[in-house]
C-alpha cells in the first residue's frame, strides 16, 4: 500500500476516533455542555491533532504533494456577460439590504440588514467561500458601479487606478478595516442596530468605491479590501476553482480541497499578520465570554453588566489577542526555521502562514455554529416582510423563532460533537498542508524539515486544545 | 458575536398605515370580543394617529432569552388591544429597539424613543442594570417608563417618579410571601444557598427576616461563589438538623447544581424549595433533573395549565400568545417559555391602556396626567386583562403586588400546590413617588 494511500485513508479515521466518546469508554446549552465529559473531548482531539502530526513526520512531505495530484476540468463556465449580470445582483441585493437597513423595522432581529450582514454574510458566506470558491470576486458590490462609472467615463472596465497603490502599503488598508469590522462587531455597543449598521455599512462601501477608482478595482480588492483579501484565501481550501485560460476562455476545475494552498505564492508580511487576525478575532470572540476572561477582569458572569462595562477590556484583549497570536506563530515559524538551519525566515513566515487557514475556516465554523441556527430563522422572517409591512413574501407568516435545541440535552451533545469534529479535522487539515508547504519550503530536499516542523506543530495542537477549551468552557455575557 | 446568542419571535414593526390595516382585518374579531367592546369608537380609531409605545426589548446580549417571549407576549397583547379597538379609539404602535441588554445602550434607547421615535411612553425593560441605568433618562425627558422587571429597585425609591411597575411583583413581596407556607408546611429550620453576589443576598436577606416572623430561623447561609462550577464540596456545610433547603442558583452551573445536589442527598433528602428563575425555560422532564422531583419553586404564573378551575384566563392568555398547556411554544413543543415572568408585560399594557383612558390621555403633553392616573389605582381584578391573578397597586411605591404560587415538580411537572395572598407579600412602604414633582 502506499504511503499517501496511508495518510490519506488513515487521517480521516483518527479524526473521528477522536470525537466518538465511547472510544474513550467512558441551564442552557452551555449548561448541558458542563455536564458532558468534556475532558475526553478535549484529550481525544488534542491527541488526535499530535497523532496526525506524528504520522506524518513518518510520512515525507513530497507524499502529501503527490497526494493532492490531481483535478477535474470541469465544463467551462461562461464570462463577459453572465459576470456583469451577477455583478449587478450582488450591487443590487446589497442596495437593497441598506435599504431595509435604514426603512425597515427597527428592531434589528426583523430587520434584513444586521440580519443578512451578520449571519449570513459574515457567518455564511465566509464559510460558504471555503466550499464553493471565491463568488465574492464577482457578486461584491463594488464591481458593477466601478466599472459602469469607469465605462461612463470613456476607460475600460478593468485596468489600474489614476495612483499606485505602493506596494509597502498593499494588506495595511485590509489589516485596519478588518480590525474596524471585528471591533464593531464584537465590542461597540450596538452592531446590529439597523439604524448604525447602515450607516457604518455605507461608510465600508464608500471606502471600497473609493480605493477601487482610485487604484483600480483589481488592486484593493486584493490589498485593501479586508472581505475580499479574506475570502480569497479561504476559497483556495475549496474544491473549486475557476481560471481563465487564453482567449478568455474559463474553466472550473474540481480538485481536493486544499490543493490550491500548496500552489498558492507566499503571503507578504501584511497578508501574514491579516490571516492572524482572521483568526484571532474569532479565537478571541470566543475567550471574551468565558468565565475565565471575565474573572479576570472582575467581571461577575453571572451578572453581566453589558457590552459597555467592558468596551475597554475588550478592545485591549482583541489587540492582546492578535499580537499575541502573531508573537507565537512568529516564534514557532523562526525556531524551526533555524532548527532547519534555513536563513531565510521571512518566505516561511509568509509561506507557513497559509497552513493556518484550516483552523481560521474551523474556529469561524464552530464559533458561530449556534448563532447561525438562531439566526437564520430570524433571517427567514425578516426576508418574509423586509420592510415591516406586514408582507409575506416567502409564505413564512406566523412563523415562530426556536431555540428548544440549544435546551435539550441530545441536540446539545450533537451541536457539541460537530464543534469537536470541525476543531479536531481543521487542526489536522492544518497539520497535512504545513508537512505540504515544508516541501515547498525545503526546495524539494528532505533534509532536516521534520525538525523544522516541529515548533509550528506544537502550537497547532496547542491550538487545538485551546480552541476545545472555549467550546467547553461557561460563558456568561 | 456574543449574541448568540440571540432568540426571539416574529417582531411586528407596526407602522401607522400597518396598523390601520389590521384593524380592518380584525374588525370581526373586535366585534366579538368580550375583552373591550370598542367597536363603536373603531371608525374614530381610523382617522387617528396610534399611540406608540416604544418597546425597550432585551433582543440581544444576556436577556435574550427573555427578551424573545417578552417580546412573544407584548405582540399578542398588543394584537388583542387593537382588535378591540385600541386605546382611547386610537390603534396603538409597538416600536421595539433593541437594549443590548446594557444599561448604556438602554438609556439611548430611551432617548431615541422620546426624540426620533417620538413615543408616548417607554414600556417592557426586565434586566435591573437596564433599567436602573435607563430610568434617569427617562425621568430628565420626563417621559413614562413602565418597567417588567421584578427588581425592588422601583419600590425602593431608588428611581424616579417617570418609572412604574404596574404589572409585576418585585423580587422582595415574591421572597417575603413565600415564608409563611414554607415555615408551616415545609419545616422552620432552613438552609440557605446562593450565588454570592446581589441578587442572592437579597434572597438571604428577604428570607431570613421573612422566615423569621414566621418563628423559624436560616439555620447556614451557604454563599457559592459565580464562577464556582462545582458544588459537593458546599453540601457538607448543610447542617443534619435542616429542614428544608433553599436554593437560588442561577447560571450556566445550575443544572451542574441539581445533579450533584441529588447524588449528594439520594433520597433521604430535607425539603428543597428554589425559584423557578433557576429553570426558566428549561424543560424540567429533561433527563439530568430528576433530582428535583418532589421539590418545591415559586412561580409567578405557573408554567403547566392546572385545570383545576382555579384560573379560567390561563387558557385564553396561552391560546393568545401561542403557548400550550406544558408551557411550550405551540409551534415546538420542546421551546419552553419564560411563562413564570412573561405575563407581565401583558398586564402592563392593559394597565397602560387603563392608565390613558382615564387621563383621557391625548398626547405627550399629557404624560404627566398618565402618571397620576395609574398612580390612582389601587386594584387591578382577576380577568383577561389581568390573567396571572387579581393585584393591589400601591401608587406611592409604583409597585404592585399579587398572588404567588408555589409549585411542586410531579411526574417532571410543576403541580401549583399553594397560592399566596397578596396580603403575605405587602411591605412598609419605602418611598412616596407621588411627592416628587414631574
Amino acid at each position: 500500500m502506499r504511503i499517501t494511500t496511508i495518510v490519506w485513508g488513515v487521517l480521516p479515521c483518527i479524526a473521528i476516533l477522536g470525537l466518538t466518546p465511547s472510544a474513550f469508554a467512558h441551564t442552557s446549552e452551555s449548561g448541558y455542555i458542563l455536564l458532558l465529559p468534556t475532558e475526553y473531548y478535549l484529550l481525544g482531539g488534542t491527541l488526535s491533532v499530535a497523532l496526525s502530526f506524528l504520522i506524518l513526520s513518518l510520512t515525507a512531505p513530497k507524499a502529501v504533494v503527490a497526494g493532492y495530484q490531481g483535478y477535474l476540468s470541469l465544463p467551462w463556465i461562461p464570462a463577459g456577460v453572465f459576470d456583469t449580470v451577477l455583478s449587478a445582483v450582488g450591487f443590487i441585493l446589497f442596495a437593497g439590504l441598506l435599504y431595509c437597513g435604514v426603512e425597515g423595522a427597527r428592531d434589528p432581529l426583523t430587520n434584513p440588514l444586521p440580519m443578512v450582514i451578520w449571519s449570513v454574510g459574515w457567518v455564511g458566506v465566509t464559510v460558504a467561500h471555503a466550499v464553493f470558491g471565491n463568488f465574492w470576486s464577482v457578486l461584491n458590490p463594488w464591481r458593477f458601479p466601478v466599472r459602469m462609472l469607469r465605462r461612463l467615463a470613456g476607460a475600460a472596465a478593468e485596468g489600474n487606478g489614476p495612483v499606485a497603490l505602493p506596494d509597502w502599503v498593499k494588506g495595511w488598508p485590509a489589516i485596519l478595516l478588518l480590525m474596524g469590522i471585528a471591533w464593531y462587531e464584537l465590542v461597540s455597543l450596538s452592531p446590529e442596530d439597523p439604524d448604525l449598521l447602515a450607516f457604518w455599512v455605507s461608510v465600508y462601501w464608500v471606502i471600497g468605491f473609493i480605493g477601487c477608482l482610485i487604484f483600480g478595482e483589481a488592486v484593493w480588492l486584493r490589498s485593501g479590501e479586508p472581505l475580499s483579501v479574506l475570502f480569497r484565501y479561504l476559497s483556495l481550501l475549496a474544491p473549486f476553482s475557476v481560471e481563465t485560460k487564453d482567449g478568455g476562455r474559463r474553466v472550473l476545475y474540481l480538485s481536493k480541497p486544499g490543493r490550491r494552498v500548496l500552489e498558492a505564492s507566499p503571503p507578504t508580511v501584511p497578508f501574514m499578520l491579516f490571516l492572524l487576525l482572521s483568526l484571532a478575532t474569532v479565537s478571541f470572540d470566543g475567550l471574551s465570554m468565558t468565565f475565565w476572561w471575565l474573572g479576570l477582569n472582575d467581571i461577575n458572569p453571572l451578572e453581566f453588566p453589558g457590552r459597555s462595562a467592558v468596551t475597554g477590556i475588550n478592545t485591549v484583549g482583541l489587540v492582546l489577542a492578535w499580537t499575541g497570536l502573531a508573537c507565537l506563530y512568529c516564534a514557532a515559524v523562526w525556531t524551526g526555521e533555524r532548527l532547519r538551519g534555513a536563513q531565510d525566515v521571512r518566505a516561511a513566515l509568509g509561506l507557513m502562514v497559509l497552513s493556518i487557514l484550516p483552523i481560521s475556516l474551523a474556529y469561524h465554523f464552530a464559533h458561530y455554529l449556534t448563532y447561525f441556527l438562531v439566526n437564520g430563522q430570524w433571517v427567514l422572517i425578516a426576508l418574509n416582510d423586509p420592510l415591516a409591512t406586514g408582507a409575506n413574501l416567502l409564505g413564512l407568516q406566523g412563523f415562530r423563532v426556536t431555540t428548544s435545541f440549544l435546551n435539550m440535552p441530545d441536540t446539545v451533545e450533537r451541536l457539541w460533537q460537530a464543534q469537536v469534529a470541525a476543531i479536531t479535522i481543521g487542526h489536522i487539515w492544518a497539520v497535512v498542508l504545513a508537512h505540504g508547504l515544508s516541501h515547498r519550503l525545503a526546495g524539494g530536499r528532505a533534509s532536516r524539515h521534520l525538525i523544522g516542523q516541529i515548533p509550528l506543530g506544537v502550537l497547532m495542537v496547542g491550538y487545538t486544545l485551546f480552541g476545545l477549551w472555549l467550546l467547553s468552557s461557561p460563558t456568561g455575557g | 458575536m456574543t449574541e448568540q446568542k440571540t432568540n426571539s419571535t416574529k417582531t411586528k414593526h407596526f407602522t401607522r398605515r400597518d396598523t390601520l390595516k389590521t384593524l380592518g382585518a380584525a374588525a370581526g374579531l373586535a366585534a366579538g370580543s368580550h375583552l373591550m367592546p370598542l367597536s363603536g369608537r373603531y371608525a374614530q380609531a381610523q382617522s387617528s394617529e396610534p399611540i406608540r409605545i416604544g418597546f425597550q426589548a432585551h433582543r440581544t446580549g444576556i436577556g435574550a432569552s427573555y427578551g424573545r417571549w417578552y417580546e412573544r407576549t407584548t405582540m399578542a397583547a398588543a394584537q388583542l388591544i387593537n382588535d378591540a379597538g385600541g386605546i382611547n379609539g386610537r390603534p396603538i404602535e409597538i416600536v421595539t429597539e433593541d437594549d443590548g441588554t446594557d444599561p448604556k445602550r438602554g438609556a439611548e434607547v430611551v432617548e431615541k424613543f422620546a426624540i426620533q421615535h417620538k413615543t408616548d411612553i417607554v414600556f417592557g425593560t426586565l434586566f435591573s442594570h437596564v433599567v436602573i441605568g435607563s430610568a434617569p433618562r427617562a425621568g430628565e425627558l420626563k417621559i413614562p417608563y413602565f418597567v417588567v422587571s421584578e427588581g425592588h429597585h422601583v419600590a425602593s425609591g431608588k428611581l424616579n417618579r417617570y418609572v412604574l411597575q404596574p404589572g409585576i411583583t418585585d423580587v422582595k413581596s415574591q421572597v417575603q410571601s413565600m415564608a409563611p407556607w414554607v415555615g408551616s408546611n415545609l419545616g422552620k429550620k432552613v438552609t440557605m444557598i446562593y450565588p454570592d453576589f446581589a441578587f442572592g443576598h437579597d434572597h438571604r436577606d428577604y428570607f431570613s427576616a421573612a422566615i423569621a416572623a414566621q418563628g423559624g430561623e436560616v439555620i447556614e447561609k451557604i454563599a457559592i461563589p459565580p464562577t464556582e462550577q462545582s458544588f459537593f464540596k458546599y453540601f457538607p456545610r448543610i447542617p443534619k438538623e435542616t429542614e428544608v433547603l433553599y436554593h437560588v442558583m442561577v447560571g450556566p452551573g445550575v443544572l451542574t447544581f441539581v445533579k450533584e445536589l441529588g447524588e449528594f442527598f439520594g433520597s433521604d433528602r430535607p425539603q428543597i424549595f428554589g425559584f423557578i428563575d433557576s429553570l426558566e425555560a428549561v424543560d424540567l422532564a429533561n433527563p439530568g433533573l430528576e433530582a428535583l422531583e418532589g421539590t418545591y419553586f415559586w412561580e409567578g404564573f405557573p408554567r403547566y395549565a392546572q385545570n383545576d378551575g382555579a384560573n379560567p384566563h390561563d387558557a385564553f392568555y396561552r391560546e393568545k400568545v401561542g403557548v400550550d398547556a406544558n408551557g411550550a411554544s405551540l409551534s415546538d413543543p420542546k421551546d419552553i417559555s419564560t411563562y413564570a415572568h412573561m405575563f407581565g408585560c401583558w398586564e402592563t399594557l392593559y394597565i397602560i391602556k387603563q392608565g390613558m383612558e382615564a387621563a383621557d390621555y391625548k398626547g405627550p403633553a399629557d404624560r404627566a396626567k398618565l402618571i397620576e392616573a395609574v398612580e390612582s389605582f389601587t386594584d387591578f381584578p382577576e380577568g383577561p386583562e389581568h390573567p396571572q391573578g387579581a393585584k393591589i397597586f400601591n401608587g406611592q411605591t409604583h409597585q404592585v403586588f399579587g398572588i404567588q404560587n408555589i409549585s411542586q415538580v410531579t411526574d417532571g411537572k410543576l403541580k401549583v400546590v399553594h397560592r399566596t395572598s397578596i396580603e403575605d407579600s405587602l411591605y412598609e412602604p419605602e418611598v412616596d413617588y407621588t411627592k416628587m414633582a414631574f
